[in-house]
């Protein structure tokens, strides 16, 4: 798939599964119908204590003021307070116990669609900015409360109100209800109409939002460049012109919406004077009473609320179904890589030898081939140093080890396991590796160090910390172990991000080690002071070491100089001297600006 | 968080509704005309019921036929205009809020561009993605309702004279229970607040579980920590749960208190009505006909009460939670800004020094007492140990960092009597991290110039040691890179990223340990193709090999916040000091028999 970008709107695939969105909506609402069906009783109670009103003013007028009795007011009032105010209340316990549910319902979509996030590959990541993946988790999720919490149930509830309606006019006059219904064709013709263009109308509106997400989000991680090129002031405008692409899309959307409820309205109103033409007719025709035209009437228009409700709730269905349909567009994206059915964990015990044999690979289907044809066999505690040009492939090697993308043919084999035969838990636990991107979370140092092992003991930690040298510049922040880091870690340098990274990865004490550029942007002293801890944590490990420095690789067991989508010279360093190749030019023009 | 002079809630309120306010102040006439013509709707509606009154009474059961067909057309155009009038109304409201959205959002983007990067990079952005997304909608939400309540206090009043009118001891009854009701929406009101308050805080830490995972996902995989993030998301998702339950709770709790409270004068008025009725007309009681008037118009009363003493209230609560935090964050000034009396640069002679500098941060000393001359055409070199402050040094020249004492100058001005604009202008920084944006790579290149001419670009990738890699790809300067530059290697963002700074053509280029991904060869190329094309301007490399540093004509070894030795490669390995001992290491580590691995 081509990388999508803040201004690009994301394609949307009509499929099956974007016309269930509603039902797989409702299926969160399922485990809770217990809550809708006391929220339903509750509803049918208010709705009870509130027709009791009109026979209680009837009974007054009747009875209470005729009989003269001011004891009889105080007693009548006495019960007229408690109807209302168990009308009031169970209204308020109808509305507390959906609002509640709501927030349950909405926690637990959230929490599939943020834990399938977890499963996604890299690849899911690498196509789109993080902006639009964020919405999806955040806003997107927040926007189907309001159905999921009352919007139902006063749909059931409307639903039930108009069939008791239609009954009772169908007793009191079957032509005049057919006349009044006749009007409902075209309405629901309208709405069927309306119900397309505004899905369409919402779907582009919140591409809109997303792209203006996107765009702030990336602003934000990128404000340092941002401000030092000066770009302040056209990118407002990019962004302002972002915002008014919504501007435009919503007044659109709201010209056209607004359109619902007159349309809706004048149908009624349009019916109900067919009615009283026919009514007009029949009465003189005098084949019906005056007085049931009147009631038909009263009849009439309390049709039309229950009709007017469950429009707007179509509608909000269909404006909530336009998040719904991205949110599970997410749920069932498959992650490329997972693990296969009957997958094993690693053995206990590994001898770590690691194999690729005649691996092709690409990240993206369509591209150029990274590796191509690439094969070798790292021997169980043997180092490896990978060296060459960038972008030649050498992380891209070590990203198929961990299984962070799969091959396109070949295999890569770890003690004779194929990488995707093994669980992906017990693969990424034996091997770690050190990133070029180091990400440190908001938290503390402490925090940050325990990610490698949750379960480390703070001794534990500090003891990774000092075999990293990181000890020293920790102690000397304000709180030292205690500090907090922002997300980020930006308020550390570079080098010390490396450290904390580095010591992390000690402490999960994985069994095949890889390090990509792990020690770039540390100084060359802490480098030679780490490098008697790195031998110690090497040693009987099988590892992969990326390194520009020649220092750093010199001493591996073998080089490989990965160029041009392969390994161009293995051996050792004595042998590819000898073999007076790439690696004897590289290693010459370091010799050369060394003296 | 944002600490502001304390302010007392009443304070605080209204500086909120001030600030929303201005961005009405020039859609006044929208207000104003949404509120007329509500009255002109509600108007219209008024006159419907005696017409349909009129169908059944006089046409259809007065059997006047000829009465019909006027009356419905009468009613039918009535419709027509009542719903026309409320179309252009609601959307013209929608319209113009929405504007203010926007207006409020470019406010909140515009302060991004311009705080300081070291405020910014302490905020979560969970958070600063709640104010853009969350806290703007909010405010929005409420000034809408504004016209709405203006209506109904209006028509409130109005029916209260009404209910005077027709009986006042009735009229009391209800009038009388008023003070309770305020008061017990003042109780409501108190309760809410820190509600709402949690509310938004928990809804934007929820934000930033989101934005932290997405941002780490790298490290989350590789460390196996998915089913922790799951936990930690838990929680947040669940703490958020758990406080809008409670708001709801809360809610459900007071609007028994008020709903109670607003009850009890509508029984009082019914026992005082009742009485009056039973009184009869003649003896000064009421009839029949004004009692059911009465309650007619107490409707009018009582709903907008309601409305005023929970919802409005709650939004309210809500706006002020939400505008609060909005309005810190936009109206907070930065702590790297322009004096009013900013000197603008011209030509200038491109002269910087640093005289006396130190930098705190939080209380950790940075920069302990640096001095430094870099006129123009001066090639200089930073290393030293790893958070000795070399990356801040180079910072401060671009002002993302002020000095806590002494200075830093441009031809003699304090860096912070010029604009800085124009100070940003002289400085080619390229940053340690190298972040690239999600475009093409051509659009990257040219970020400083968008319209920057194509051989600029080539000319900038090839200086760069980009072009050859960059003409591999399968679309060329047209390839599309990921978020930070997905899909790249380590060296080639490095390379895009200096690339994009030489495209800037600024009289001091500064390279912060941006070339540690490249490898030997492709740096010492890229070095030298930068010093013959820099040989009129100045440059400041930050690096850990010394193939880097030793050509520059000043090298400066910093340890600690301070710059223990500086001299040209033969002095300062004259000196035999600590960057001999560096130079040595490295040499020794190819070369020698030992240490290096």
């Amino acid at each position: 798939m081509a990388r999508n970008r803040y201004f690009e709107d994301e394609s949307f695939e009509e499929t099956k599964k974007s016309k269930t969105a509603l039902r797989r909506t409702l299926a969160f609402a399922l485990p809770y119908k217990k809550y809708f069906f006391i929220g339903l009783i509750y509803a049918l109670l208010a709705m009870g204590a509130s027709l009791i009103r009109p026979i209680m003013d009837k009974e007054l007028i009747d009875r209470v003021i005729p009989s003269g009795d001011p004891k009889q007011v105080v007693v009548f009032a006495a019960v007229l307070l408690l109807m209302m105010m168990a009308e009031v209340g169970f209204l308020t316990l109808r509305n507390y116990i959906l609002i509640k549910t709501g927030h349950r319902i909405i926690y637990d979509i959230r929490k599939k669609i943020f834990d399938h996030l977890q499963e996604l590959s890299f690849d899911y990541y690498d196509t789109r900015p993080g902006g639009k993946i964020f919405v999806r988790v955040t806003s997107y999720v927040n926007a189907l409360s309001g159905l999921l919490s009352t919007g139902l149930l006063t749909m059931v509830m409307d639903m039930l109100q108009l069939i008791v309606i239609v009954v009772m006019m169908l007793l009191l006059s079957p032509r005049l209800t057919l006349i009044s219904f006749l009007v409902c064709i075209p309405l629901i013709l309208f709405v069927r109409a309306f119900q397309g263009t505004m899905r369409y109308k919402w779907r582009s509106m919140n591409n809109k939002i997303s792209n203006c997400n996107a765009y702030m989000s990336e602003s934000i991680m990128g404000i340092g460049t941002i401000q030092s090129f000066d770009r302040q002031e056209l990118n407002k405008d990019i962004f302002n012109e972002l915002q008014t692409k919504v501007q435009d899309r919503w007044v659109n959307l709201i010209r056209y919406n607004s359109l619902f409820f007159p349309v809706i309205d004048m149908t009624g109103t349009v019916g109900t004077m067919l009615m009283y033409v026919l009514g007009f007719l029949l009465v003189t025709g005098g084949s019906i009473e005056l007085g049931t035209v009147v009631a038909f009437s009263g009849y009439l228009s309390r049709f039309w609320a229950p009709i007017n409700n469950i429009s707007s709730m179509y509608n909000t269905i269909v404006q909530t179904m336009s998040n719904a349909e991205r949110i599970f567009e997410t749920i069932d994206a498959e992650p490329t890589i997972r693990d296969k059915e009957g997958a094993v964990p690693l053995p206990e015990k590994l001898r770590g030898e690691v194999r690729f044999d005649h691996v092709n690979f690409s990240y993206e289907k369509e591209d150029r081939e990274i590796l191509h044809d690439v094969s070798f066999t790292a021997r169980p505690g043997g180092s490896y140093a990978l060296v060459g040009p960038t972008g030649a492939g050498k992380t891209t090697v070590v990203n198929l080890i961990s299984r962070f993308y799969d091959v396109d043919s070949g295999s890569v084999t770890i003690d004779g396991f194929d990488v995707r035969d093994v669980t992906l838990f017990s693969l990424r636990e034996r091997v770690g590796v050190l990133m070029q991107d180091n990400y440190i979370f908001s938290g503390t140092v402490m925090d940050n160090i325990r990610y490698g092992r949750l379960d480390a003991t703070d001794e534990e930690c500090v003891a990774a910390a000092k075999t990293v040298c990181a000890h020293d510049f920790i102690m000397r922040l304000p709180k030292d172990y205690q500090t907090a880091l922002n997300e980020g870690g930006t308020s550390l340098s570079a080098g010390e991000r490396q450290l904390l990274s580095f010591a992390r990865m000690i402490l999960a004490d994985p069994e095949i080690i890889i390090l990509d550029e792990a020690t770039s942007n540390i100084d060359t002293h802490t480098e030679l002071l780490i490098q008697s801890a790195i031998e110690r944590l090497l040693a009987g490990r099988t590892s992969f070491v990326i390194a520009h420095r020649l220092s750093t690789i010199k001493r591996s067991d073998c080089i490989m100089y990965v160029s041009d989508g392969g390994i161009a010279e293995r051996g050792t360093h004595e042998e590819l001297l000898a073999l007076k190749g790439r690696y004897y030019e590289l290693y010459q023009s370091q010799f050369r600006k060394n003296t | 968080m944002i600490s502001r002079a304390r302010l007392t809630t009443g304070e605080n309120d209204m500086r909120i509704i001030r600030r929303l306010w201005q961005y009405w102040k020039k859609y006044t006439f929208v207000f104003v005309l949404y509120i007329v013509l509500g009255f002109a709707v509600s108007g219209l509606a008024l006159l419907l019921p005696g017409i349909s009154g009129d169908i059944i009474d006089k046409a259809v059961g007065g059997g006047r036929g000829d009465l019909l067909l006027p009356l419905i057309g009468s009613y039918l155009l009535i419709i027509i205009a009542n719903k026309v009038i409320e179309y252009f109304r609601g959307v013209m409201l929608t319209d113009y809020a929405q504007r203010t959205l926007v207006a409020m959002r470019n406010d909140v983007f515009d302060r991004l561009m311009y705080q300081s990067t070291a405020f910014l990079h302490n905020q979560p952005s969970g958070e600063l993605m709640t104010l853009y997304a969350g806290d703007a909608d909010v405010c929005k939400n409420f000034m809408i309702t504004i016209p709405t309540m203006i209506t109904q206090a209006v028509t409130m009043i109005a029916a209260i004279g009404l209910m005077i009118s027709v009986n006042v001891w009735m009229a009391l009854g209800t009038i009388v229970f008023m003070p309770f009701i305020a008061y017990a929406s003042r109780l409501y009101a108190r309760h809410m607040r820190p509600i709402n308050m949690l509310a938004r805080e928990r809804g934007s830490e929820l934000n930033s579980v989101v934005q932290e995972n997405i941002g780490g996902m790298r490290i989350i995989r590789s460390y196996n920590r998915e089913a922790y993030e799951i936990g930690r998301m838990d929680r947040a998702n669940g703490a958020y749960r758990d406080v809008m339950i409670d708001h709801i709770t809360t809610n459900a709790k007071y609007s028994m208190v008020n709903h109670t409270s607003i009850l009890l004068p509508q029984v009082v008025s019914f026992i005082i009505g009742a009485m009056l009725m039973l009184l009869g007309v003649d003896r000064g009681g009421i009839s029949l006909g004004g009692y059911m008037a009465f309650w007619g118009y107490s409707s009018y009363v009582l709903s907008p009460v309601m409305a005023f003493a929970t919802g409005y209230v709650n939004s309210y609560q809500q706006a002020i939670a939400s505008g609060t935090k909005l309005f810190n964050f936009i109206d907070m000034g930065s702590s790297v800004t322009d004096k009013p009396d900013a000197r603008p640069i011209r030509e200038g002679k491109d002269h910087f020094r640093f005289e006396d500098v130190s930098l705190s941060i939080d209380g950790k000393i940075i920069l302990d007492h640096i001095d430094l001359d870099i006129p123009r055409g001066k090639h200089i070199a930073v290393t030293g140990t790893t958070g000795c402050g070399k990356s801040m040094l180079v910072k401060m020249l671009m002002r993302f960092y002020d000095p806590i004492s002494g200075r830093v100058t441009y031809d003699g001005t304090d860096l912070r009597d010029l604009k800085l604009a124009d100070l940003r202008r002289r400085v080619g920084l390229v940053a340690q991290e190298a972040f690239l944006f999600s475009d093409t790579i051509e659009n990257n290149i040219a970020y400083f110039d968008p319209d920057a001419p194509d051989e600029a670009i080539f000319r900038a990738a090839d200086i760069a040691q980009a072009a050859e890699f960059v003409r591999e790809m399968p679309d060329g300067f047209k390839t599309v890179v990921g978020e930070r530059g997905v899909g790249l290697s380590g060296g080639q963002r490095q390379r895009l990223s200096i690339a994009r700074t030489l495209l800037k053509d600024a009289p001091l280029l500064v390279l912060d340990d941006s070339t540690s991904a490249l490898d030997m060869n492709t740096e010492r190329e890229l070095l030298d193709r930068v010093r013959t094309e820099m040989t009129d301007k100045s440059v400041i490399i930050i690096a850990h090999r010394v193939s880097a540093l030793k050509d520059a004509d000043e090298i400066l070894f910093m340890k600690n916040g301070r710059v223990i030795e500086r001299g040209t490669h033969a002095e300062l390995m004259a000196l035999n000091g600590e960057y001999a001992t560096m130079a040595r290491d490295q040499y020794g580590a190819m070369y020698g028999s030992e240490g290096g691995f």
